[in-house]
């Protein structure tokens, strides 16, 4: 009896110890792999259904990166699949064109592509899996997102994994998780990322940040990067909720806001 | 032996989140555990049409998110012995399939706890903070504490008084 409460209670801690909510939970996944989310469909004839693909990349843009003695890869009037050195699986949409440049695979997994393409990219995370868009650099840490991208948005949608969204010539870049889905207007310098329970927005042209049920441990990171001034905050504290909007503040002011509202600590440094 | 989408759908809700566990034992990480258990149950899934049957489903399984655990590890080459490993363990050990599913109940009892009683329960069993320690914390009173927790635990038995019986006692 006592083993049986011992291995119990070694239990109760292990799953206490990597409870995260919303996770492990089969009502969320079961579409996700019977319904149209569906992975590894790689006949053409299934295709129709765009979103029946891990990725899909589409871009009006040009080519950034030129080949040297990598490869380009054309789709003309067909639907084609290819397999990249690292085993990635590529389907391309009629008159796409993707390329990779010698390099690929030695240090990164760079791509670039013009058109519209889905990518099941194989997990390596010493070697990042990058594409790059006209308005953003997406680095793929896990393994199923879609990205629609045109030269003046990047919308991403993360559905399984990790993936680190970099808007170009932006201070703030965000690593987004599962359900989490993250939109960046170049015009505006707008990027506003959301997930199931919370959102945030930050507007660089008028310089404006807006955060929905955020965690403070997040809005802490993300003043630190917008402002580029180191912030502190203890870790008690890293979970409360956020919900503020801040037009034209400094750092200063919206620390103090934010103490003031909450009863929090957060300090510059 | 092709299988319709409801028969998958009752496997995939049987042994969904039993599986996630298992596979959290093995890759002591959430985000790669279900990674690893979607992918297993998609290939399932691409699987239905062909002939393949599958005698015992659970079995099957737990091997196939076993096999794959492995794989990872072996990629990310944190295991030199995981050869080893599979060979010492070629079959699945009934108690390991027990642990993961009675943790399976374990967390989905966690999730249906509610949120500040969750909280206090988490800070004590996944953090071991005292009684004190949270009152100190949270700013609650130590009476309050103790008593989310007890409730916590209290909820938890009666959810399932076969496994708990003896434990909170």
């Amino acid at each position: 009896m006592l083993s049986n409460e011992n291995n119990l209670e070694k239990s109760v801690r292990f799953v206490a110890r990597h409870y995260k909510p919303g996770i492990f939970n089969s009502e969320n996944s079961l579409e996700k792999i019977t319904g149209e989310r569906k992975r590894f469909i790689l006949r053409p004839f299934v295709w129709s259904g765009v979103a029946a693909v891990a990725v899909v990349l589409i871009i009006a843009g040009t080519i950034f990166l030129q080949p040297e003695q990598g490869k380009t890869l054309t789709a003309d009037a067909f639907t084609t699949i290819s397999v990249l050195p690292d085993e990635t699986k590529i389907t391309l949409q009629p008159g796409t064109t993707l390329a990779y440049d010698k390099n690929f695979g030695k240090v990164m997994r760079r791509v670039s592509l013009s058109g519209n393409a889905s990518f099941e990219v194989s997990p390596d995370k010493e070697k990042p899996f990058i594409v790059h868009t006209p308005a953003a650099e997406i680095t793929v840490l896990g393994t199923i997102f879609d990205v629609v991208s045109n030269e003046n948005s990047t919308q991403l949608e993360v559905h399984s994994g990790k993936v680190n969204f970099a808007p170009a010539d932006f201070p703030v870049s965000f690593i987004c998780t599962k359900e989490m889905k993250a939109n960046f207007d170049v015009e505006q310098k707008e990027i506003t990322i959301s997930s199931t329970e919370s959102s945030c927005t930050i507007n660089q042209t008028e310089n404006r940040l807006a955060f929905s049920n955020s965690a403070l441990g997040e809005v802490c990171r993300i003043l630190q990067q917008y402002y580029n001034q180191p912030v502190s905050l203890t870790e008690n504290e890293r979970n409360i909720r956020l919900t503020s909007g801040f037009i034209d503040k400094n750092i200063t002011e919206i620390i103090q806001i934010i103490n003031l509202t909450l009863d929090t600590h957060i300090e510059l440094k | 032996m092709s299988y319709s989408k409801s028969y998958f759908s009752t496997q995939f809700n049987l042994y969904y989140r039993p599986l996630c566990l298992y596979a959290l034992r093995l890759l002591d990480d959430t985000d790669e555990a279900e990674d690893v258990v979607q992918d297993t149950f998609a290939a399932l899934w691409e699987k239905r049409e062909t002939r393949i049957e599958i005698a015992d489903m659970k079995s099957y399984l737990y091997t196939a998110v076993r096999n794959n655990c492995l794989m990872k590890l072996r990629t990310k080459k944190e295991f030199d012995d995981v050869n080893e490993l599979q060979l010492v363990d070629e079959n699945i050990q009934n108690e390991d399939i027990a642990r993961a599913e009675l943790e399976a109940k374990l967390w989905k009892m966690i999730d249906e706890l509610p949120e500040r009683q969750r909280e206090i329960f988490l800070m004590a069993k996944r953090d071991g903070m005292a009684y004190k320690e949270i009152a100190e914390e949270t700013g609650l009173s130590v009476k309050t504490v103790e008593n989310h927790v007890t409730r916590a635990l209290k909820s938890l038995r009666q959810k399932d008084p076969n496994t708990f019986l003896f434990f909170f006692a």
